[in-house]
């Protein structure tokens, strides 16, 4: 468990008290405002366990509802769920949690000064963040099994996996870290599990494509 | 009986011992597994996360498409899928204005309710029926006398308003699966928790320590065999045990990963490579001979 650090002093002069009404108009953030502090989520959460990671669900609402819009978007603890709905379930107010954060990444990477954000509204120009590196390659990951659905209307697991690893954290060095995945692809390779050919169904992909297509311009 | 069945992308290639397996009981219980024609992905928890609207209207032309076929009831083995299948129909009944939002994106608009999608697990036991699997098991099957553990992970039963199909935090109806095979289920503390599997290429070293916790916690309770409904959770408890337990210190030892479908397979005498058994990462086989001797 990380221990919250009680030396830092809140300067609620630079806050954005906008900030949790930003959240609550994105989709799945409707629910923030209930929140009354119990920590249920933060129990229950399997990531807030694992040594070294800085995911605190109660401490990030707190830090919404009071409108710390910078430190929340560019932490690296919004991008360390990895979404169980465990605190979904357990919340007495029915804050929604898993989905709150979702809406707290949509918001992020919205705001960076990143050009990532396909399919979906434009940025806001003033009011930048940086996003963090956590969160590059999270975003990154769902860009490009988004990709993937657009390019063939199922996921190919060959082809975007293999360019997340190639690409996904910058092109020569990064693709190094698929040497970590070795043994899992090697297992799949000889258990033959891999796909050698794009899932071929060209109705499904041009209504598929269709759908992205109308969400985009409706977005705008 | 004929239901609809959605499969998925991961079920065709990834986990097809898992698919064929689904399709051999399914033919033993009487089941007809009716696939949905032209599918796509249901875009899982990453579309939803780049673009919410897109997200859900992919998973619209799903279940459109299902109501076109004139299939009631919709029933999807991996459990990412049916959470997107019954979330989206969940919220769409629960607000039509979201409703409209969604089908204007579509060619042929899906009425709300009109298809009852659910994971293969509540088929099993709100159309069939223990009492129908049951008669089906033949005594002395490889699994018999054999201790197991059922690991649920989190979309079997999460988020429990919308899924409604167990109580969240102590399903049984996997353990009730394992024990009429002849096999002992054990009571295992970690069976919602999650393995993490979502972030498994972002963020490894968390999702070696989530599944770690979870094969040693299987371990210690005296687990010769884990049974999932989750071809993610098969993937990092079974793709990737060797690191996992290295994680979290764990010792040097292997255990078993199969799916729900294969232990009931297993239970009615079907034979090893129809279920795809010769796929699982860390062989079964020797759990499986052990009973023959």
């Amino acid at each position: 468990m990380n221990t919250v650090s009680m030396d830092k002093i809140i300067d609620l002069n630079a806050s954005d008290p906008n900030f949790k009404n930003e959240v609550v108009t994105e989709p799945g953030g409707q629910h923030l405002k209930n929140c009354f502090q119990c920590s249920s989520c933060t129990l229950t959460c399997p990531v807030a366990e694992v040594p070294g990671l800085e995911l605190n669900p109660r401490k990030i609402i707190r830090e919404v509802l009071l409108g710390l819009r910078k430190e929340v978007l560019e932490s690296k603890a919004i991008w360390q769920c990895v979404g169980c709905f465990e605190c979904t379930d357990r919340c007495p107010q029915k804050v929604r949690f898993t989905e709150v954060i979702e809406a707290l990444r949509r918001i992020s990477v919205r705001s960076s000064d990143k050009k990532l954000y396909i399919f979906s509204k434009e940025k806001d120009k003033n009011r930048r963040i940086k996003l963090s590196k956590e969160g590059k390659r999270k975003h990154s990951f769902d860009k490009r099994f988004t990709e993937s659905i657009w390019l063939w209307g199922r996921t190919w697991e060959p082809e975007y996996i293999g360019r997340y690893l190639m690409f996904g954290r910058g092109f020569p060095f990064g693709a190094l870290i698929g040497f970590r995945y070795i043994s899992m692809i090697l297992g799949m390779i000889t258990k033959f599990k891999i796909e050698f050919f794009p899932p071929w169904v060209s109705p499904a992909r041009r209504e598929v494509r269709k759908i992205f297509k109308r969400a985009k311009s409706k977005n705008k | 009986m004929k239901i609809g069945y959605y499969p998925g992308c991961s079920l065709h290639k990834l986990a097809k011992e898992y698919d064929r397996s689904v399709h051999k009981v399914a033919e033993k219980l009487g089941l007809e597994l009716e696939e949905l024609k032209d599918w796509n992905c249901c875009g899982a928890m990453e579309v939803i996360s780049v673009n919410p609207l897109a997200g859900k209207g992919i998973v619209a032309r799903n279940l459109a498409i299902a109501e076109k076929q004139n299939i009631k009831l919709l029933a999807a083995v991996c459990p990412a899928c049916s959470f997107q299948l019954i979330s989206t129909n969940y919220k769409m009944a629960q607000n039509k204005i979201h409703a409209d939002e969604i089908n204007a994106l579509l060619d042929d608009p899906y009425t709300p309710n009109s298809v009852k999608s659910m994971h293969f697990l509540q088929v099993l036991r709100d159309e069939i029926g223990i009492e129908k699997i049951q008669e089906k098991i033949v005594p002395g099957n490889p699994l018999e006398g054999k201790k197991g553990v059922a690991y649920y992970g989190c979309f079997c039963t999460r988020p429990g308003d919308i899924i409604q199909f167990e109580d969240p935090d102590n399903p049984t109806f996997m353990d009730e699966l394992i024990d009429i095979v002849g096999a002992k289920s054990l009571y295992f503390p970690m069976k919602t928790k999650c393995c993490g599997a979502t972030q498994l290429l972002v963020a490894k070293p968390t999702v070696e320590t989530l599944t770690g916790n979870i094969i040693v916690n299987a371990r210690d309770v005296g687990a010769e065999f884990i049974v999932v409904a989750c071809q993610m959770c098969a993937l990092a408890i079974d793709g990737q045990q060797k690191q996992s337990i290295k994680r979290v210190k764990g010792g040097k030892f292997k255990i078993p990963v199969l799916y729900i479908s294969q232990v009931l397979g297993l239970g009615m005498g079907l034979d090893y490579k129809s279920l795809g058994l010769n796929s699982n990462y860390v062989s079964p086989k020797k759990l499986l001979q052990k009973a023959k001797t």
